[in-house]
């Protein structure tokens, strides 16, 4: 029977390696068919001795069924090959364009304040908005701004009709806070501030991130670090930062930061630690808590960010502008 | 403020190269805003060589000299020349045709007694470096090259410092307050002219002018002597003027000139009359209302009460400490004068210049806060200039200028006071976070001019009269933190405890609306809150507006009640650019006056919409967009809510095109085409789409509640009637749902079509019915049942033919 055993294997080689439905057939008719060599083999079994017979019998059959199964097996592979050559025949041009959709965009200064949020609420500070018409007191008066200090100037102020201010910074916010809730207080406000100017760095509208830190023993050294962190995150890479001492009446010490680019330095921030009568006006005593502050200009940072040299184009709202933010 | 660095140096003692002088500067917080060489005052001027002389044919008076103007080229320069002690080889300054003097003559080629002169050899006192003017300059053999400008070699070898001070530091507006300043981080002492001036004025003669000072709260310190024979020759002013037109000021005679040096140098401000316009005597004193002056710039002012003046007779001759009168101001020919140097109170003087619009040096610097310990001295010292500027042939005993007795009004307890201030031995290291040296704090305290004695609590610190920026223990830190620089403290990370919190907003915040809507194709925009008075009136349901008192420009000044105007003018921006379709949002505050005059801040959320629905391209075609783009739109940026929409009455929409747009019966807006006219106004051709949303209303803050699905099979059934076009969707569809209720799963209109097989008024519509049963599968019988009563119900109610 050694024979059989030989021509079985052979069998299953040329099944694996029939191209065409038609071999198949020719292989399935040689061994399977009436007068194939496994059809044969099971008829010859009626002369074989009742001892060999079961177990010559139970080759056989196994030997059938894995040849059944390998034939049915490389069927399918041709199928598919056939199908996919098909399919490949009658191909698309890939290349011809979509249906395509209008694709819209976020603004470069609503992307770089949902960043500057997403910073600090990661951190736990709250975000808060706040009004844009203003009274004086808490647009000046209450950040010890009084009438004729000469740091109104500093602020050139629009003014309506019925005396109240456009916000002149978001710091406002930060008063009706104090006002409203008790240390500690970390937030940020975000929002439009509005300033008479108007040039390649100014324009009369822009917007403005302040951040007020409130608590017990919150140091300069505190908001060092929480200013030089913000920048290293924001611009994901460590930027160098100078602070340099300044004037603002709201805080005390002050200072603006600067941050090291390519073309020298260019100021990005004004902080301080928040000035005593500024805290006891809006009701936090300031023998028991300390604060800082900060603020930057979000459309500056944007600026920085993308590579935008002129802040004006930020309004235009120029399609060839807008869309290459998307 | 600007400044030499000659100067500053002549003071510290100290040689600072500029990049040092700017860091310096930086850290102590006195912004350096750019520096730049000193501008030489003079253009088209050359180092020259002569090369030969001549005399001139017709005169003996003067030379013919060709000077050599470039070396290289061998090119050389003919002029006529007065210096006859001119020598072959000796470098001059030449004034080349069309040269620019510093005293703004302009040199012409031209012919001096029919000899060519084709420039011009110019004297010390041309080039405004010397009081010599009978010898042409010469310039030594290491100065300058041949055919370069001389300006460096000369006196402009200086840079300029220009500070941006911030408002608290009035005493760093001088040179001296610069150079304590600077002392104090560049290791170094500083001359301070005023402390060195102690030698008393010997009066040569006894004229005075009487001073009353009605005002001592507001002017507590005024001395005034009288100067006569004073100098006018200003020939002897060149190194003096420099520095002032370098620092930004102009050269205007010998005792203006000599009294801003002083200004600038020390920071007081002292103002010379006319003695024979003063002779009445000085009152210091308010103003009387409607009182009027022409001062010296020309400006005509009408005084209120509010404003201190100097009086003489009855006449007002300054505004105090801002700018005199023309009338009695001193000119090119005044002998005698009245020199004034006071102290007006920073109140006196704040706002006064702004109000009647004239800033002056004096005024900047009193407003700010002079020092009200160094008026003796500085009189003195101005004195002493006039006296020492002048050319030296004038200074003989009978040329010199003559003082008189001082006279001096002083209220010392009108200045300002100067309390002790407690500075507690841990506050520092409190608020630096950073624990600092105390003998190194002693040294900062010496060298800023403090006075302080120390406790075992802490220091006992009286601020100096300079600085009016020191009033609480906080003004020491900053002052501690300056001089050791900001950047020498250590960061230190802030600890907090932590707090989890979750957001209350649900869904429909601004970062949601803002994302949903970029995706949905708009570009998001920015534009000004502030628009035209007319926008406003288009959009506006109320009459009273809120209206900027100081606009930037007519086009924007009013506060915007909508975002609409601004995002059409946004349109009408990009249509001029051959952009024909747009879609644009916007997220932003809108104000508003309701009608009992409260102003409202509210959110709104808005958009336009114009041009094609889809990108131009093979697939689909160049259809305009349509209300229903539009109304697309909304659903989908309100899906997480239920929205309706209904008819409205809108100024801006066009009716019939428009709907009211409700969330949970609340109407929260508006959409649809915006009327006509005010396109036109807009400029824009196309047909408009728009929307605006109150953001306020669009907020969920509760979370939504899973309600048990129906696990069995759906039946759809359709529909086609045809029916009058008045019959609107709405009313079949709530016949639908009022018959199916509870089966109904799902409604759509598949079809609406008219045409010529239909009646003009009527059309065609096909709806979609999908029923599905909470508990069970519905049977065909039961489905047929309700069909029918729904054909029913829309045939007999609208008048309707089912098509079959």
């Amino acid at each position: 029977m050694g024979s059989l055993n030989d021509t079985f294997d052979s069998t299953l080689r040329s099944v694996q390696s029939a191209q065409t439905e038609k071999e198949l057939e020719d292989i399935r008719v040689q061994a399977l068919g009436r007068k194939g060599s496994i059809t044969l083999a099971l008829r010859g079994l009626k002369d074989l001795s009742p001892e060999q017979r079961p177990v010559e019998g139970e080759k056989i059959n196994r030997y059938k069924k894995s040849l059944e199964a390998a034939l049915e097996q490389r069927r399918n592979e041709l199928e598919a090959g056939i199908g996919e050559q098909r399919a490949a025949l009658d191909g698309i041009d890939i290349s011809l364009p979509s249906r395509a959709r209008y694709n819209g965009s976020l603004h470069p200064v609503t992307q770089a304040l949902t960043r500057i949020e997403d910073i600090f609420l990661n951190a736990g500070y709250d975000v808060i908005h706040g009004p844009e018409i203003e009274d004086e007191y808490h647009n000046f008066e209450a950040l010890n701004i009084p009438a004729g200090h000469p740091a109104r100037d500093m602020h050139d102020t629009f003014y309506l009709q019925d005396g109240q201010v456009l916000r002149t910074h978001t710091s406002p916010v930060q008063i009706r806070t104090m006002e409203s809730r008790e240390p500690p207080i970390h937030i940020i406000c975000p929002g439009r501030v509005y300033r008479c100017d108007y040039d390649r760095t100014h324009t009369p509208m822009f917007h403005q991130v302040e951040g007020l830190v409130v608590d017990r023993g919150v140091s300069f050294a505190h908001l060092k670090h929480t200013v030089i962190e913000f920048i290293h995150t924001f611009f994901e890479e460590s930027v160098e930062v100078r602070f340099r001492p300044s004037y603002f009446p709201f805080t005390e010490p002050s200072a603006e930061v600067d941050v090291k680019g390519a073309h020298g330095w260019s100021e990005v921030m004004g902080c301080g630690m928040v000035h005593p009568r500024v805290l006891s006006m809006s009701n936090v005593d300031p023998e028991e808590f300390s604060g800082f502050a900060f603020g930057f200009g979000a459309d500056r940072l944007a600026m920085l960010k993308f590579g935008i040299r002129d802040l004006r184009l930020m309004f235009e709202n120029d399609l060839r502008f807008l869309n290459q933010f998307r | 403020m600007k400044i030499t660095t000659s100067w500053l140096t002549r003071l510290i003692k100290h040689d600072c190269d500029d990049a040092e002088l700017v860091n310096h500067f930086n850290s102590l917080g006195l912004e350096v805003d750019a520096v730049y060489k000193a501008p030489v005052p003079f253009s088209g001027v050359i180092v020259g060589r002569v090369e030969q002389l001549e005399a001139h044919p017709d005169r003996e008076d003067l030379l013919v000299c060709t000077v050599l103007a470039d070396s290289e080229r061998n090119e050389t320069v003919q002029v006529v020349c007065g210096d006859l002690t001119l020598k072959l080889e000796e470098r001059v300054v030449l004034a080349q045709d069309g040269a620019k003097l510093p005293d703004g003559r302009v040199i012409k080629k031209t012919k001096i007694h029919g000899v060519e002169s084709n420039g011009m050899l110019c004297s010390g006192r041309e080039l405004a470096i010397s009081s010599v003017h009978e010898t042409v300059w010469r310039m030594s053999s290491n100065q300058g090259q041949i055919g370069e400008c001389p300006g460096e070699a000369l006196l402009w070898n200086d840079s300029v410092l220009d500070l941006d001070l911030t408002p608290n530091r009035g005493d760093c507006f001088s040179v001296v307050g610069l150079a304590r300043e600077l002392a104090l981080v560049a290791n170094t002492d500083y001359e301070n002219p005023l402390t060195n001036d102690s030698d008393s004025l010997p009066a040569t003669h006894s004229d005075r002018v009487s001073i009353e000072v009605q005002a001592p709260e507001a002017c507590p310190i005024y001395h005034g002597i009288v100067v006569k024979n004073v100098p006018q020759d200003t020939s002897n002013l060149y190194r003096l003027r420099k520095d002032l037109t370098c620092c930004g000021l102009r050269p205007v005679n010998y005792v203006v000139d000599c009294l801003n040096f002083e200004l600038l140098e020390t920071g007081q401000p002292t103002h010379a009359f006319d003695l024979e316009k003063v002779k009445d005597g000085i009152v210091v004193r308010f103003a009387r209302a409607g009182e009027k002056i022409l001062l010296l710039d020309g400006t005509d002012v009408t005084l209120d009460s509010s404003t201190l003046v100097i009086a003489s007779g009855d006449r007002p001759v300054a505004i105090a400490g801002v700018m005199g009168s023309l009338d009695s101001a001193v000119t090119d020919d005044t002998k005698d004068i009245l020199l004034e140097v006071a102290y007006f109170t920073p109140e006196a003087v704040r706002g006064t210049a702004r109000k009647y619009g004239v800033q002056s040096e004096a005024s900047l610097r009193f407003e700010r806060g002079v020092d009200f310990s160094i008026q003796s001295q500085a009189l003195r010292r101005a004195c002493r200039r006039l006296a020492a500027e002048a050319p030296s042939s004038s200074s003989e005993k009978d040329n010199a200028p003559q003082f008189g007795p001082v006279v001096s009004v002083v209220s010392e307890s009108h200045l300002p006071p100067r309390p002790e201030i407690f500075l507690p031995n841990e506050f520092p290291k409190q608020r630096i976070g950073y624990a600092l040296d105390a003998d190194k704090m002693n040294q900062m305290f010496e060298g800023l001019e403090f006075s302080f004695r120390q406790d075992d609590k802490g220091w006992w610190i009286t601020p100096p009269p300079h600085r009016y920026d020191i009033e609480i223990a906080e003004d020491f830190v900053e002052e501690i933190c300056r001089i050791y620089g900001y950047d020498n403290i250590p960061s230190q990370p802030l600890q907090a405890t932590v707090h989890l919190q979750g957001s209350k907003r649900i869904r429909g915040d601004s970062r949601e609306l803002r994302a949903s809507l970029s995706a949905l194709g708009y570009n998001e925009a920015m534009t000004y809150s502030f628009i035209h008075e007319n926008a406003n009136e288009m959009f506006s349901n109320y009459k009273k507006i809120p209206e900027l008192a100081n606009p930037i420009s007519v086009d924007r000044s009013v506060m915007r009640c909508s975002i609409i105007p601004g995002l059409l003018s946004a349109v009408a921006y990009n249509t001029a650019r051959q952009e024909t379709t747009l879609r644009l949002f916007e997220y932003g505050q809108c104000f508003e006056y309701d009608v009992s005059g409260e102003l409202h801040q509210r959110d709104k959320v808005a958009g336009v919409l114009v041009g094609t629905r889809h990108p131009e391209g093979w697939a689909s075609g160049r259809e305009s967009i349509d209300f229903y783009d539009i109304k697309a739109d909304l659903e989908s940026l309100l899906c997480y809510t239920k929205v309706d929409f209904d008819s409205v009455d809108c100024k801006w929409l066009q009716s019939g095109h428009s709907a009211s747009v409700k969330v949970k019966d609340q109407i929260v807006g508006v959409v649809g085409r915006v009327k006509q006219n005010i396109r036109h106004q807009f400029e824009l051709e196309q047909d408009v789409y728009a929307f605006e949303l109150d953001a306020t209303l669009l907020l969920r803050s509760e979370y939504a509640s899973f309600a048990e699905f129906s696990p069995f099979p759906s039946v759809r059934r359709d529909l086609a009637f045809v029916l009058d076009k008045s019959v609107t969707i709405r009313e079949i569809e709530t016949v639908v749902r009022d018959t199916l209720n509870s089966l109904l799963w799902d409604f759509v209109v598949f079809d609406v079509f008219g045409g010529s097989q239909f009646a003009d008024n009527q059309h065609s519509i096909g709806i979609g019915i999908t029923l599905r049963h909470q508990s069970r599968t519905l049977q065909d019988e039961e489905v047929n049942d309700l069909m029918n009563e729904v054909v029913d119900k829309i045939t007999t109610q609208f008048h309707a033919k089912l098509r079959t």
